[in-house]
């Protein structure tokens, strides 16, 4: 219900608190004592007058010629959870939680700019020299808008049985318009990709800005609408720069950060983790042929290595990103916690890894049964990792405690290796000894693949408990070649190359055919030296 | 005798004097060997006996190059995919037009290279200069002759260029470009900023080069002891006859542009294996032989052009 009357709140009700460190110096937190308690039951209504200055874009938010990305613009209201208020400091290493709710928005801006926000217009009011434009949505957590005179508008639809149709709106560089039709494409394969693995997109539009050059505001989500990213010169492939990768990142995290709005502060990896994941899948699946690229003279002038084809499991999951901080923290801390250098391998690298190693151990029905769960419970609320993961648990078909606190509570370091392949004769026959070992302090059930020289294979299984484990065969022939974790399970694996180990190596032939190739990047840098000679 | 006459005149003495291009071949062969020797050596131990050496031999091994590159020394790091066929042109072409350090091993063969380069150079200039061809001998007597001039020489052109990579690149690039396009939301107009500035530092690059060579030539040619009257006389010569000195720069510029179309529609990929791998590699080695002779034609064509000058071929004095 409305309070009868308006009551002002004094400067004196007014104090800022620092709940994460208790910083005296911190201004993002603001407590407000009202002058009675509201009793269960009870509506309030806040008014709340505020400026602030647009500044100049930096992370995602202000100004750059003519162009505007307004996000993180208004106060917040913490999130009332059962233990309390959940209104966390800013940090610069997390994102930011909020609870759901309705937003009516007005926006003025100069006639004839145009305006993306999330929700959809509801009106547009001639002001003279302005326009007022007013966007409204219902069951969203946050609110940003863009506006430019150089926005170009395109409109397209999604449409795929069994979902609810979408319209999308594109705002567009006017020099990326060639690219329009690549950052639909990319919208419609998560909303056909994420909405048939999770749940369906229920907000009927989305709205995707291509940010001006160097704004700063690329790759961010925010309900209903976010900001992709790309360059003039773009390879026709799909690659990294290329506008695919971003806009599918961002559109999925409509899903894991829009629909299911977990705690960024807290649980990071519940919409990053979770979402590279499901990117790369999405990119796997309507995008079979991506390769890798590389920007030069000033980062402007893309080459595209077609002999390079970029991988879901090393390259989308960002494996490299998670070997290089694999032990520099877990996955259970708190990211506000975590360490500005480190934060992100736990919030977006070992969770992909993590999830796409849980999906080649435990099937693809069971962790997408798990994820699903958990959009369907988390939709439009705050779940946390326990609700996943019980999920998780209760599909699997088996026992992952270890595995979970190998992985999530603690930093497990997973490193399996075939040790040894000796082949000696013994009675007529070939005795041939596999060692296997285990290099890390990680366990991990593994399968051993043993291949002889008359092509027959034998698959061990292994629990992968003790340091080292010998398989010896006495056979007519002899062992060719041994593979620990043949098809890859163990994403989370820190060394894959010494997985594998041949009595017929190959390694000179690469080792001659890299350097070969290598002698001529060499001869190609002293050629460009000698304009000096 | 034209411009193109000249430039003509300094190709075909080049290819002439096939074993000078032999010899810088060998230059880059040499400088490279024992870096290559090194890398060689940790490739082949980090793959070992694995398996995934097999699909290195056959193709690209993502997996394997991130592993290698993970645990390797600063050497190891350089063998990304950046060193796959026409991307090593870009990669360094790149590198130099922004103005990116290089990490120890190469530039030490860099160096390497260099001073190689010029050491032999007084001997390269010399046999183009002359009419008829000379020994080994006599070409490495007159590198030693001029070893101590063109020292000094290098040292001076180390500092102009260095003034020009340290501070010129840093006014146009780090200042210039960022202030100018700091409030530029286009990246096209930025990309196009970006591309004068890369002409206007070129061309001054272009035109030390020019006097460099010039003075290189006068002092070979000449028989000039002295850095600084070299240098005077090689402005001198630019500023007397700047089309016909510009004119044959122009020429082997659009000659190297060439050899680098040529290179950018061949360049080997990484896919191949076995036998096609030295196939690649004998192309890459064509690719490098065009690269020096167009090296070469420079110095060849700005002899001739020198030459004409004077009115006379062969060496003028000494």
């Amino acid at each position: 219900m409305l309070p009868e009357r308006p009551a002002p709140i004094s400067d004196r009700q007014i104090r800022y608190i620092a709940p994460d460190d208790g910083n005296a110096d911190d201004r993002t937190v603001m407590a407000v004592s009202l002058p009675r308690v509201v009793q269960p039951g009870e509506t309030i209504v806040l008014s709340l007058a505020w400026t602030a200055r647009v500044p100049r874009t930096f992370d995602r938010t202000g100004t750059i010629g003519d162009y505007y990305f307004i996000a993180q613009w208004f106060p917040k209201i913490g999130v009332l959870e059962d233990s309390g208020w959940n209104c966390h400091q800013f940090h610069a290493t997390t994102e930011f939680f909020a609870d759901y709710g309705v937003y009516d928005v007005r926006i003025r801006v100069p006639k004839g700019w145009v305006v993306g926000a999330t929700g959809t217009e509801q009106s547009r009011t001639d002001e003279g020299a302005t326009e007022v434009h007013r966007y409204v949505q219902e069951d969203v957590h946050d609110f940003a808008w863009t506006t430019s005179p150089d926005f170009i508008v395109r409109t397209a639809r999604f449409d795929e049985p069994g979902l609810p149709a979408v319209d999308m709106r594109l705002l567009i560089q006017p020099e990326h318009l060639t690219q329009v039709d690549r950052h639909f494409a990319a919208t419609r394969s998560v909303l056909r990709r994420y909405g048939t693995w999770f749940g369906p997109y229920p907000y009927g539009h989305i709205t995707i800005v291509d940010p001006a050059f160097q704004s700063e505001t690329g790759g961010m989500e925010y309900p209903t609408l976010f900001t992709a990213g790309t360059s003039w010169l773009i390879s026709r492939h799909v690659t990294l720069s290329t506008p695919e990768e971003v806009t599918v990142h961002e559109a999925g995290h409509q899903f894991w950060y829009g629909i299911v709005g977990t705690n960024e502060f807290e649980h990071a990896w519940m919409d990053e983790g979770i979402n590279t994941f499901a990117t790369g899948r999405a990119l796997a699946e309507d995008y079979p042929e991506l390769f890798a690229d590389r920007y030069y003279f000033g980062g402007f002038v893309p080459w595209t290595f077609t002999d390079v084809r970029l991988q879901r499991e090393t390259d989308f999951d960002r494996l490299w990103d998670y070997r290089r901080g694999a032990t520099e923290d877990t996955m259970s801390n708190l990211s506000y916690r975590q360490r500005q250098d480190t934060v992100r391998y736990f919030a977006y690298d070992k969770p992909a890894v993590w999830l796409h190693t849980l999906e080649r151990w435990l099937g693809w029905p069971t962790v997408q049964g798990a994820l699903r769960a958990t959009f369907e419970d988390g939709a439009f609320a705050h779940p946390g990792p326990a609700v996943f993961l019980g999920h998780l648990q209760r599909r699997a078909d088996r026992d992952i405690t270890r595995f979970i606190d190998q992985t999530y509570r603690q930093s497990a370091v997973f490193d399996y290796s075939i040790g040894d392949l000796a082949v000696a004769a013994r009675h007529g026959q070939k005795e041939s000894r596999v060692l296997v070992r285990r290099l890390g302090d990680g366990v991990f059930p593994v399968d051993v693949l043993v291949t002889f020289e008359n092509g027959d294979r034998i698959t061990e299984r292994w629990n992968g408990e003790s340091r080292w484990r010998e398989f010896t065969y006495l056979r007519p022939t002899a062992v060719r070649s041994a593979v620990v974790d043949p098809q890859r399970q163990l994403l989370l694996d820190v060394n894959f190359t010494n997985n594998s180990r041949t009595l017929a190596p190959r390694g000179a032939e690469a080792a001659r055919k890299w350097t070969l190739t290598w002698i001529v990047w060499l001869q190609n840098a002293l050629l460009t030296w000698g304009i000096f000679a | 005798m034209s411009t193109f006459t000249a430039w003509r005149d300094g190709v075909v003495r080049v290819g002439r004097a096939p074993w000078l291009l032999l010899l810088l071949w060998l230059c880059s062969v040499v400088v490279s060997l024992p870096p290559a020797l090194a890398l060689h050596a940790a490739i082949a131990s980090h793959l070992g006996n694995s398996l995934e050496a097999d699909r290195a031999a056959d193709g690209v091994n993502a997996t394997w190059m991130q592993e290698f590159t993970a645990s390797s020394d600063a050497l190891g790091r350089t063998l990304r995919s950046d060193t796959i066929g026409f991307a090593a042109v870009l990669d360094q072409t790149s590198a130099l037009a922004d103005n990116r350090s290089v990490v120890a091993p190469v530039a030490i063969a860099g160096i390497g290279y260099l001073a190689l380069v010029w050491f032999l150079t007084p001997g390269i200039i010399g046999r183009l200069a002359e009419a008829t061809p000379g020994t080994a001998a006599r070409l490495l007597a007159r590198c030693g002759a001029h070893t101590a001039r063109f020292v000094r020489l290098a040292i001076v052109s180390a500092i102009v260029y260095g003034v020009l990579f340290g501070s010129l690149h840093a006014l146009l690039f780090d200042d210039l470009f960022d202030s100018v396009t700091h409030d530029i939301t286009v990246e096209r107009t930025a990309f196009m900023i970006r591309v004068g500035c890369y002409v206007v530092f070129f061309l001054v690059v272009a035109a030390a080069n020019l006097v460099f060579d010039f003075a290189k030539i006068r002092m070979v040619v000449e028989d000039r002891h002295s850095v600084l009257s070299s240098l005077a006389a090689s402005v001198a010569f630019v500023a007397r006859r700047p089309a016909l000195a510009i004119g044959v720069y122009a020429c082997n510029v659009a000659l190297l542009a060439i050899v680098l179309a040529i290179y950018f529609i061949i360049a080997p990929g990484a896919l191949s294996s076995g036998v096609a791998v030295w196939v690649g590699f004998a192309v890459s080695q064509i690719y490098v032989a065009a690269r020096l002779f167009t090296k070469l034609a420079f110095w060849g064509s700005e002899v001739c052009a020198l030459q004409k000058h004077f009115g006379c071929s062969g060496i003028v004095r000494g």
